[in-house]
């Protein structure tokens, strides 16, 4: 038999009375200076100890519990000795020295988990979820979207603008699109869930004829039909909950370091969609009978707008890719379909018409 | 005024708090408990707060004897599904339908939950804590909850914040005149008006700060282009000056706070000054940068040992005075959770 000294508390009041602890087979007799009394093993949880520097602390019964606290670290492992069954319940001081072993295979683990879901789990999530979620929904959220962005002066409502788009979108897709001209000097479009896509007029005022625009016109409408806008905004929900969820309470330090975590893997994301919009924009185009051409004179012209060194240097950095890669993947696409296009109305006067914004 | 007026608080002895936690140890459990969250996709998170709640109560120690912390993951989880019924719909309609009215609404539900979620959670925590056996409990109402905080914002509103102070105080005074440990409360006797008093002395500080660095910039931008080459340095140094003053503040008011609780005839005394609070915290951040956030589990044992370092209670309180009283309400998780969802804290402000 193996005895502990100990202090109890008898959950009545805060002063610990010494206290004998004696291990027999089927659970711990204690003696105090006036009283005894024995706790079966079965009615003993173990609340402290399984730490270094923590002593041991036995807890036994409800309002109010009792408590024995034991300094000695190795009564334990003198416990675990002398009564083989009974006390799985308690913790085994073996565990502690397996603690490192354990919690290095964790990390790996983590690690291992959390690059996977980052690269692979989440974009396959949200994209599987992207394609579950109502249309009706995505088009109350994308005209919110605008309407966040935008006030109702800053579109361009001139005739023959809305007319020539109207055109090449009733080309290119039976589905419903809304396509709005901003008076923007940017030289950007976006597409954002439900079907709205803005033009901004700098970008109007680039193109030198309307299979360009077409061209444009086909790649942001890809991000609509691949819902990428709103595969976008759960992947950035998922992304935010699963490291937040990681580090818990976030410090200011933590939290910019998950921003950039989030934004440095985002824009990896960004450049697939970007590719499969030009890859699947092209095959829009040549279906509508319109020259595909249009598409690569535009990223031509892009890359003139460009410096070389800033693309080159800020490859990572940017939402896009590379515009010569892109030139690069679009000709090679291109050049397997061979056939005559049928040309957009509107060529002759194009260069009129984008000066109507 | 101290209960012990008659008693030359030199001649008591101060018992502080103690740590005796690893921070490789605390480290090892959110590693692992980070691995079992993302198995269970979010659902052992619970399980695994309370491990490490548990390992730092466990590992804190007051006169003797270390804390407990009696919460379960359990409790935690059906906590957060209590909330979650209510929280879901509104986050969906938000998303959904941006609309200002909703959005409008979400702030005032923000607020209005805000003292529901501090008081349950307090509620929650000190009735999970225990010390030599015996159980805290906060027995305060929700209503004179309620009442502080409408009172209070109203009052902040109409006097532009200088009503801040009386506020704290009246806070404080609500938060540990209705904690319990076992059948003793303990007690606040701090005046707003002498908090006031020391918030003012910052407040005409900063003023003159930005009035001066107002007519620094009015000099510098009538000299010449030179100075817009210092303008933004000068900014920064304004702006590190004005967060350097008001961790003064903080200290002084931790300290205010403190030096008038007390439990039982004991008086609590603290020696927190802002160099102190600039220091430790310019040091987390430090450690924190270098490693990529991983020292947070050191930086929260660090906190806790500083924290208690400059708390003391002077005097041990009279055990003979003190038992179990079953009247202490339990609380409900759901409260914990709350406060959690709303990144409020709820329990003893030392962090834990």
């Amino acid at each position: 038999m193996r005895t502990g000294i100990g202090q109890y508390f008898d959950g009545r009041k805060p002063q610990g009375i010494p206290a004998q602890i004696t291990i027999t087979p089927d659970g711990f007799h204690i003696v105090l200076p006036e009283k005894s009394f024995f706790w079966p093993y079965s009615e003993i949880d173990q609340t402290q100890g399984h730490y270094e520097n923590e002593p041991i602390r036995f807890e036994h019964g409800k309002n109010p519990t009792e408590i024995v606290i034991i300094s000695d670290p190795e009564f334990l492992e003198a416990l675990h000795e002398l009564v083989p069954q009974g006390i799985g319940h308690f913790h085994h001081p073996k565990y502690s020295k397996r603690r490192h072993f354990v919690v290095g295979g964790a990390l790996l683990a983590t690690v291992a988990l959390i690059t996977s879901l980052y690269f692979w789990g989440v974009p396959l999530a949200a994209s599987w979820v992207a394609k579950k979620i109502p249309i009706s929904w995505e088009e109350k959220l994308g005209e919110n979207v605008l309407t966040s962005l935008f006030d109702e002066e800053d579109f361009c409502y001139d005739v023959f603008v809305n007319q020539a788009i109207s055109e090449i979108v009733e080309r290119l897709s039976p589905h419903i699109f809304k396509i709005r001209v901003v008076k923007a000097k940017s030289v950007n479009a976006l597409a954002a869930p439900g079907g709205n896509i803005i033009i901004f007029s700098g970008l109007l005022e680039k193109t030198t004829s309307p299979e360009m625009l077409a061209g444009v016109i086909a790649h942001e409408m890809e991000h609509v039909i691949q819902r990428h806008g709103l595969e976008g905004l759960l992947r950035d929900i998922a992304l935010s909950t699963l490291l937040s969820a990681l580090l818990g309470d976030t410090t200011g330090v933590s939290a910019a370091i998950l921003e950039g975590a989030k934004t440095f893997g985002e824009l990896d994301y960004s450049r697939s969609q970007e590719s499969e919009a030009d890859r699947e924009g092209v095959i829009l185009l040549i279906r509508a009978d319109i020259d595909p051409h249009g598409m690569v004179d535009f990223f031509k012209m892009l890359q003139k707008e460009e410096s070389a060194d800033l693309e080159r240097s800020f490859q990572y950095f940017s939402t896009h890719p590379v515009t010569e890669d892109r030139i690069h993947d679009l000709t090679k696409a291109i050049a397997k379909t061979k056939k005559k296009y049928r040309p957009l109305p509107y060529r002759k006067n194009w260069m009129t018409l984008i000066k109507g914004c | 005024m101290s209960p012990l007026e008659n008693v030359n608080e030199s001649d008591l002895r101060e018992y502080h708090a103690e740590i005796h936690a690893r921070h490789s140890t605390l480290l090892g459990i959110y590693i692992v408990n980070w691995l079992l969250t993302l198995l269970t996709v979010g659902i052992y998170s619970f399980w695994g707060k309370v491990k490490a709640r548990k390992y730092l109560y466990g590992q804190s120690e007051f006169v003797g004897e270390r804390f407990a912390y009696h919460g379960t993951g359990k409790e935690l989880f059906f906590g957060f599904l209590k909330l979650l019924i209510f929280l879901l719909p509104l986050a969906l309609f938000l998303i959904f339908f941006q609309n200002p009215i909703a959005f409008a609404i979400a702030y005032l539900g923000f607020f209005a939950l805000l003292p529901l979620a501090l008081f349950g959670s307090r509620r929650y925590q000190m009735s999970r804590t225990s010390w030599r056996g015996i159980h805290f409990s906060f027995r305060g109402s929700l209503k004179d909850c309620y009442r502080i905080f409408i009172t209070g914002g109203l009052l902040l509103l109409v006097t532009f914040g200088f009503y801040f102070p009386y506020f704290r105080v009246n806070l404080r005074r609500y938060w540990m005149n209705h904690t319990y440990y076992g059948n003793v409360p303990f007690h606040y006797n701090g005046k707003g008006v002498d908090l006031f008093h020391i918030y003012i002395r910052f407040v005409l500080i900063s003023i003159g700060l930005a009035v001066g660095s107002g007519l620094l910039f009015f000099i510098g931008m009538t000299s010449g282009k030179i100075f817009f080459y210092f303008a933004p340095f000068l900014y920064i140094l304004i702006y590190l000056g004005l967060a350097v003053l008001w961790m003064h503040y903080e200290a002084k008011e931790y300290c205010f706070h403190w030096e008038h609780t007390f439990f039982d005839q004991a008086p609590f005394t603290a020696t927190m000054t802002g160099w102190d609070l600039l220091s430790i915290r310019i040091k987390h951040i430090i450690f924190l940068v270098l490693t990529l956030g991983f020292a947070f589990a050191w930086t929260k044992i660090d906190k806790l040992r500083f924290l208690f370092e400059k708390t003391a209670l002077l005097d041990t309180p009279d055990f003979a005075e003190i038992h179990w009283d079953e009247r202490g309400p339990t609380g409900s998780a759901a409260g914990e959770s709350m406060a959690d969802a709303l990144d409020v804290g709820g329990g003893f402000d030392l962090g834990i």
